[in-house]
């Protein structure tokens, strides 16, 4: 079986600083990884790199996406091949329409994976269906984007976009932080619902609450740029009983 | 003594007493006195160079260097088919095309009793009267060079009167056409709005056209108590066209003056206003759009004068600059002493999509009230990366993000039109601007 996502020897800087020096990661489909560690560890980055974002170059080693080079491609063109990143903090754009926004990114995904584009009835009737799994609410779906959303309705709203693109790499960058319990749990049932044989994850988190509902197959932990430890779950409940301080890195 | 004029010859002012035979009213005594009067100020004005505090962002001296003529002969076909695609085909309308009435364009048959519009070669003889004040209005303006040339050249524009009481549902539509195709030619429309006292109305115009040509339009609107207008106007004029555009407004107590601006064409424009409120009140607000590129050059010159107290005024313009192009906003609003209690707000933001996209705003506030709420801003900036990303990331083509963030912030001064068809009029407009980015 041929991974989804193979890092190999990733070196990467954000704006000319070096931040990740060596990551090596396979994600098979249908796995979940998570990666932990602590602030400044190069987490991010990570996320960003995969999604392609400016100024995040990649000096050494590479990326392979579905038997892809993923670091050729411009961001757009990943997110309509199946990556998917759900931002730590999603951005507000005041003035686009929430539906003209997730209409116009649906069918730029169908149009590219040579499907049909929905029409405005077909496309409002999938939203209700999948807002309603999320406890979202028309006027919110409506709204500009993630304008007035608490951080709660932010992060659940980046669930509701993974939820209509149906990735095949979803990355979540710290998708937990900013929730109280209950919306931590609307979001990790949105998370579960997605998980499927042919999908890959990447949950990036710095605590181990969010894998308590959302549960790993692997979790590594990335310190100073690189991952310098791997396990399964009992590593993420390790950490959080020790912190990171036990791994003795120079990030920590 | 420095020197505050560009000279110009234009055949057109050296023809005055050939051209003047044809223009509207030609043989009414007092009209004639009137313009040669104009004539005699434009001599010694000249037109203003950019030692005029007024005039220090935008340079006349292109336009001073073209051999402007007085229009002849009709219009092209190829005009006069788009002008009757523009804009509602069921409004009432009037088209002035190169300076006069085309009749077989218009149509005021469904016109409401109540309102009346004439093109100014007719109003002159039926509201002799009102137009006599109005003329002498305009005279009494302290105004420049351009004023003057208006005021000497009068041409066709529309007379909108709204009787006292009468509300005047349908927007009015009035298309002015340019047409360049012989030479450059020079256009002098002048706008009359009378509305009485709590009367209502709307109304839209449209300029555009082919080739080189100039239009230099005076709008002189007058609006009784609690009466309530929205005016709409289109700026969609040939690229190689020059529009210098002054609006004079005059409120009395409980007016309310709705504008709107879409400025979109010509190679230099300039919109100056200047709104008197003479009574407590009074709503004087408006919003504006403009959207550049190549070497375009648009400026935006209001003066707002709060002579009375409790009145509010409200402006707000958003500008989107790409290549070269140039955006000035120059915003006065004076607060005379005894007009307490005002509220005026004033707001332009610039969208600068290339490195070499200028805009010069400079706001104003001449305050000598001191219970009064004046707030202005002014920013300039490009699209914001983390935008621009996030939509990238879902998919959106750079060029398709770029196009919603520039909708969106447009979208904040498109958002004061309260007619939602002339809203999409404009949305649609704006689209088309956004469409030739892409080609």
């Amino acid at each position: 079986m041929a991974p989804i996502l193979e890092i190999k020897n990733l070196h990467a800087t954000v704006d000319g600083k070096s931040v990740l020096n060596g990551i090596d990661l396979a994600i098979n489909p249908g796995e979940v990884h998570a990666i932990m560690g602590p602030n400044g560890s190069g987490k991010s980055t990570l996320s960003y790199v995969l999604a392609g974002r400016n100024g995040y170059q990649v000096t050494e080693g590479s990326i392979t996406y579905n038997g892809a080079d993923l670091t050729e491609m411009e961001p757009e063109i990943r997110a309509r091949e199946g990556v998917f990143l759900a931002f730590q903090y999603p951005v507000e754009i005041p003035g686009v329409a929430g539906t003209t926004f997730l209409k116009t990114a649906y069918n730029a995904v169908r149009k590219h994976r040579g499907e049909k584009e929905l029409d405005a009835m077909q496309f409002l009737k999938l939203v209700r269906a999948k807002q309603a799994e999320l406890d979202m609410t028309d006027d919110m779906v409506r709204r500009p984007v993630n304008v007035g959303f608490s951080g709660g309705e932010k992060k659940r709203y980046e669930m509701l976009q993974m939820a209509m693109l149906e990735p095949s790499l979803a990355i979540l960058d710290e998708t937990d932080s900013g929730l109280d319990i209950d919306a931590l749990k609307t979001v990790a049932d949105g998370i579960n619902a997605l998980r499927s044989p042919d999908r890959a994850m990447l949950m990036i988190t710095h605590y181990q609450r969010l894998l308590g509902y959302v549960v790993p197959d692997f979790v590594h932990v990335l310190a100073g740029g690189k991952i310098v430890r791997s396990g399964d779950k009992s590593l993420a409940l390790e950490l959080e009983k020790e912190g990171y301080a036990v791994l003795g890195t120079e990030a920590a | 003594m420095t020197k505050r004029q560009i000279t110009a010859d234009f055949p057109f002012v050296d023809a005055f007493d050939a051209v003047q035979a044809n223009l509207p009213g030609a043989p009414l005594d007092w009209l004639q006195t009137a313009r040669r009067d104009a004539l005699a100020r434009f001599r010694d004005q000249a037109l203003p160079n950019r030692r005029v505090e007024a005039w220090k962002y935008t340079d006349l001296g292109a336009l001073a260097k073209t051999d402007f003529a007085a229009p002849e002969g009709p219009i092209s076909d190829a005009l006069t088919a788009r002008i009757a695609k523009t804009g509602d085909p069921d409004a009432i309308r009037l088209v002035i095309a190169n300076g006069r009435l085309d009749s077989t364009l218009s149509n005021t048959a469904d016109l409401p009793a109540g309102a009346h519009l004439l093109p100014m070669s007719v109003a002159l003889g039926s509201h002799a009267d009102l137009l006599q004040d109005h003329v002498a209005r305009v005279t009494a303006l302290d105004g420049d060079g351009l004023l003057a040339l208006n005021a000497a050249f009068m041409m066709d524009g529309y007379v909108l009167i709204v009787d006292d009481a009468a509300t005047i549902e349908p927007t009015i539509e009035v298309v002015f056409a340019g047409d360049g195709g012989q030479g450059p030619v020079a256009l002098h429309p002048r706008n009359v709005i009378v509305m009485g006292q709590g009367s209502t109305a709307a109304i839209i115009e449209t300029h555009l056209g082919d080739g080189v040509y100039w239009t230099n339009p005076l709008t002189d609107v007058v609006m009784g108590e609690d009466a309530n207008l929205r005016r709409y106007k289109v700026q969609q004029d040939a690229p190689a066209a020059f529009h210098l555009a002054h609006d004079q407004v005059s409120l009395a107590t409980g007016a309310h003056y709705q504008g709107f601006l879409g400025a979109f064409g010509a190679k230099l424009a300039r919109q100056s206003m200047t709104a008197g409120i003479n009574g407590s009140g009074v709503a004087f607000d408006v919003a504006g759009a403009y959207l550049l590129r190549d070497a375009q050059h648009n400026d935006i010159t209001t003066v707002v004068d709060h002579a009375a107290a409790g009145s509010t005024s409200k402006q707000i313009f958003k500008g989107v600059l790409d290549d070269a192009a140039r955006g000035v906003f120059q915003g006065k609003v004076a607060v005379h002493k005894d007009a307490q209690k005002t509220d005026a707000h004033q707001l332009n933001n610039a969208l600068l999509l290339s490195d070499k996209a200028e805009i010069d705003a400079k706001p104003e506030l001449e305050i000598y009230a001191d219970d009064v709420k004046c707030a202005h801003g002014a920013t300039a900036g490009d699209l914001d990366e983390n935008e621009l990303f996030y939509l990238q990331a879902r998919g959106i083509d750079a060029a398709d993000a770029r196009r919603l963030l520039v909708s969106a912030f447009v979208k904040a001064a498109l958002d004061e039109i309260d007619r939602a068809p002339i809203r999409a009029r404009f949305e649609s407009l704006v689209d088309t601007w956004l469409d030739r980015a892409d080609g």
